[in-house]
């Protein structure tokens, strides 16, 4: 195992961390108050922390971001009840919202696409969990999947030709891969328990993800043909939410210590 | 002293200052909480009740409010057609022929100190209503009045031992986010003397205690100064003979939104009509009691606990509310009901996680229930049992039903209260056994049913209320035990 460094010290609980700013900031989904998940930004050269949305009282989950920081989308809690798509284009200082159709449906876990025309997400809506897109302005839906599975955590591989996901298809989660347009889907991995989260290296040549085939919740690496699949953590509480660095040589975690939920950048096996 | 159909309460105040701005002695007083302390003075139960312990010393309830899913947790049905089944592996437990999902793995490694009860059934599929009859053992058909819940029950026969005799662990009373609040959670006819003692724990382990809000500043650890508790009861009743109420509590905070989600508002306005004002002096004796009772300090004051324990249940507020909830129990109050969360629903704005997971069923129980409920749930039976107060202390974990096996068409589950699980162990309950079997799709139970009367008289069975003493407070009567757990 490499090195483990600490990134935050509150224990909040923690999800979906992800780079922005060139991989000098990290933000992430928090639920530090009771009735809020909320998302915060967190500065790595001074380690401070501030929320990326303080007027809005909804739940926030899952932010993603353009490669040029030009665009934001977020999930957020909504009336009726659903978790709709957030979409912010910072440039011309618009936002546009993606309401999938019926009471309940839910957007989780968006990312843009590289060529920035395209966002990549998990619906649940009437047919079930499928991986889905739509545009900046989120319209022209467009379903990628089409199976009674659960589908979820779309990552779009950084060439922009392949969606990594994963999937119940054949009974429990796996990672799966599939052309961008939903063709060719190909299994990467057959654990007995939970393969979940994959993210793609910046370089799209490896593949890292979460597994409880250990017993629970560990990070690992595969090469993007689902070959090589190696351990990187190892620790009897959770080790989550894997994201890479821009530079492509590390990952950071949410990982639970002593119960409490921080941020860590660990370095990744070559 | 207030007399409440036979039972003493009495008057602390209440910590909603905006409410008491600008107004009198009298009404503020009159808004003042009812601690629910003095129940079951006259129990002539009690005495035959003590000669004989019960098995269960304590009851702690773990309230899954929202309905947890029981196949993705303690049923699963990997045989089951794609559409009923569900994502999740399934994994051995040390009992035979019982598999959980692979979301439980701690909780299954721990199954030789627990029982499992399968074939749990409600009589209705509302969050509310089912709440109520899960919690109170109310019929099929309703009455007019919500019976007691089960900790009233056991509250009102044991008596007033100096601690409170039913504490709920939430951030005030259960609810969802449009301020719905679910009856069933106190003492229903008996009145609102023999409500839960409100008491929440936050992540950090900070623990409030609304009632004792008035007494602005006082925390669990500053109240081991006898002088100072003394001193703030005398400076409220300085400003209530001054007409100056206004001044000597803290202003309320928060929008109309917080007040409205904030159930203490709605309990004010309860209590408003009670006619409660004059003994001043008893209350204050009866908050000394209390608030200066080393049982109590100790109980709530959660600094005394090691680094280590409050880490093994994790800073979560549902952990450190179980480590709070064994402390009591281990002080000796007889009844504890931890809260999953104070809103049933997830997702919604303002709701708190709770176990309502219409949407994103899998997600939401891969990501966030099931690792939670698997960290604190297996870690609370391990610290009971290496003090050994397991022996005494009844745990029982349930929601108020299950969930749809048949996964809905947005790929998630709905209410199912025709069959549900429940966990039990502790105090008389023979350990590592599996009670009732559903059928292959998890739908309906293909052994004995078992009602919430039969849970609730099992619970105050097992904590000495027996037949009689049921009859005579006319709760539960004719209940039934569930057999295979004893």
């Amino acid at each position: 195992m490499g090195s483990f460094e600490r990134l935050t010290n509150d224990g909040t609980l923690k999800l979906a961390p992800t780079f922005l700013a060139g991989g000098s900031e990290i933000v992430f989904s928090v639920h530090d108050v009771p009735h809020q998940v909320s998302l915060k930004r967190l500065k790595l050269s001074d380690r401070s922390q501030e929320r990326l949305f303080p007027s809005v009282n909804a739940h926030q989950w899952d932010a993603a971001f353009s490669a040029d920081g030009r665009y934001q989308c977020f999930a957020m809690s909504a009336l009726n009840p659903q978790m709709v798509l957030v979409i912010r284009d910072t440039l011309e200082n618009k936002e546009f919202q993606f309401r999938p159709i019926g009471a309940r449906s839910t957007v989780r876990t968006p990312k843009f696409t590289p060529d920035q025309k395209r966002i990549v997400f998990t619906l649940s809506s009437d047919g079930g969990r499928q991986i889905a897109s739509v545009n900046m302005q989120g319209q022209d839906l467009r379903k990628l999947t089409q199976s009674p599975f659960i589908n979820r955590e779309p990552a779009v591989s950084p060439d922009g030709r392949k969606i990594a996901f994963s999937s119940s298809r054949m009974g429990n989660f796996d990672i799966y891969v599939m052309d961008i347009n939903g063709g060719d889907v190909r299994r990467l991995t057959r654990g007995r328990f939970r393969d979940m989260r994959p993210a793609w290296s910046p370089d799209g040549t490896r593949i890292a993800f979460t597994s409880a085939r250990d017993g629970n919740l560990e990070i690992y690496v595969m090469q993007a043909g689902g070959s090589e699949q190696q351990r990187v953590t190892n620790h009897p509480e959770r080790d989550d939410y894997p994201t890479w660095h821009p530079e492509g040589r590390r990952l950071v975690s949410v990982s639970e210590r002593s119960g409490r939920f921080d941020l860590f950048m660990i370095d990744v096996p070559a | 002293m207030i007399d409440f159909k036979g039972c003493q309460v009495f008057n602390l105040g209440s910590f909603r200052a905006a409410t008491c701005q600008g107004i009198g002695r009298r009404p503020f007083l009159q808004i003042g909480a009812t601690l629910p302390l003095a129940y079951g003075l006259s129990n002539p139960d009690r005495q035959a009740a003590a000669a004989v312990p019960p098995k269960a010393r304590s009851v702690l309830l773990i309230w899954l409010w929202g309905a947890p899913s029981h196949l993705d947790l303690c049923d699963p049905k990997p045989k089951a057609p794609v559409e009923y089944r569900g994502p999740f592996s399934t994994i051995q437990t040390r009992i035979p022929g019982a598999h959980f999902t692979e979301l439980l793995p701690r909780l299954a490694d721990r199954s030789d100190r627990f029982s499992l009860v399968r074939t749990n059934i409600n009589f209705n599929g509302d969050h509310f209503g089912g709440g109520r009859i899960s919690l109170s053992g109310a019929p099929r058909n309703g009455l007019k009045e919500v019976p007691p819940n089960f900790g009233s029950i056991l509250a009102r026969h044991r008596g007033t031992t100096g601690l409170p005799g039913f504490v709920s662990l939430a951030r005030g009373l259960l609810g969802s986010t449009d301020g719905s609040l679910l009856e069933g959670y106190g003492g229903g006819p008996w009145g609102i003397g023999f409500d839960p003692f409100m008491v929440s724990c936050s992540a950090a382990g900070a623990v409030e205690i609304p009632q004792l809000k008035l007494l602005e500043g006082l925390t669990p650890t500053r109240l081991s100064e006898r002088r100072t508790v003394l001193r703030e009861l005398d400076r409220i009743r300085r400003c209530i003979d001054s007409g100056t109420i206004g001044d000597c509590v803290p202003r309320q905070q928060g929008t109309n939104q917080d007040r409205q989600l904030d159930p203490d508002g709605l309990r004010e306005d309860r209590l408003a009509s009670t006619d409660n004002f004059e003994k001043w002096d008893s209350v204050s004796q009866r908050a000394h009691e209390l608030l200066t009772s080393g049982a109590a300090l100790n109980a709530f004051d959660m600094s005394r606990e090691s680094a280590q324990a409050r880490a093994a249940y994790g800073q979560t507020e549902f952990g450190q509310s179980c480590l709070l909830g064994r402390r009591l129990v281990e002080a000796g109050v007889p009844y504890v009901q931890v809260n999953w969360s104070r809103t049933l629903e997830v997702h919604y704005p303002r709701s708190d996680n709770g176990w309502d997971t219409h949407a994103d069923n899998f997600e939401l129980l891969s990501d966030w229930h099931g690792p939670l409920l698997d960290r604190v749930f297996p870690t609370l039976l391990d610290d009971l049992e290496q003090r050994g107060l397991l022996e005494t202390t009844l745990v029982v974990c349930l929601g108020e039903f299950g969930r749809t096996p048949r996964i809905n068409s947005i790929g998630s589950r709905d209410h199912w209260p025709q069959c549900y699980f429940s966990i039990w162990a502790g105090a008389g309950i023979k350990p590592g056994r599996v009670i009732g079997e559903s059928d292959p799709r998890g739908q309906y139970p293909l052994t004995e049913p078992v009602p919430p009367a039969m849970v609730g008289t099992t619970i105050l069975e097992l904590a000495g209320v027996s037949t009689e003493a049921r009859a005579e407070l006319k709760v539960l009567e004719g209940g039934r035990l569930i057999d295979g757990l004893l």
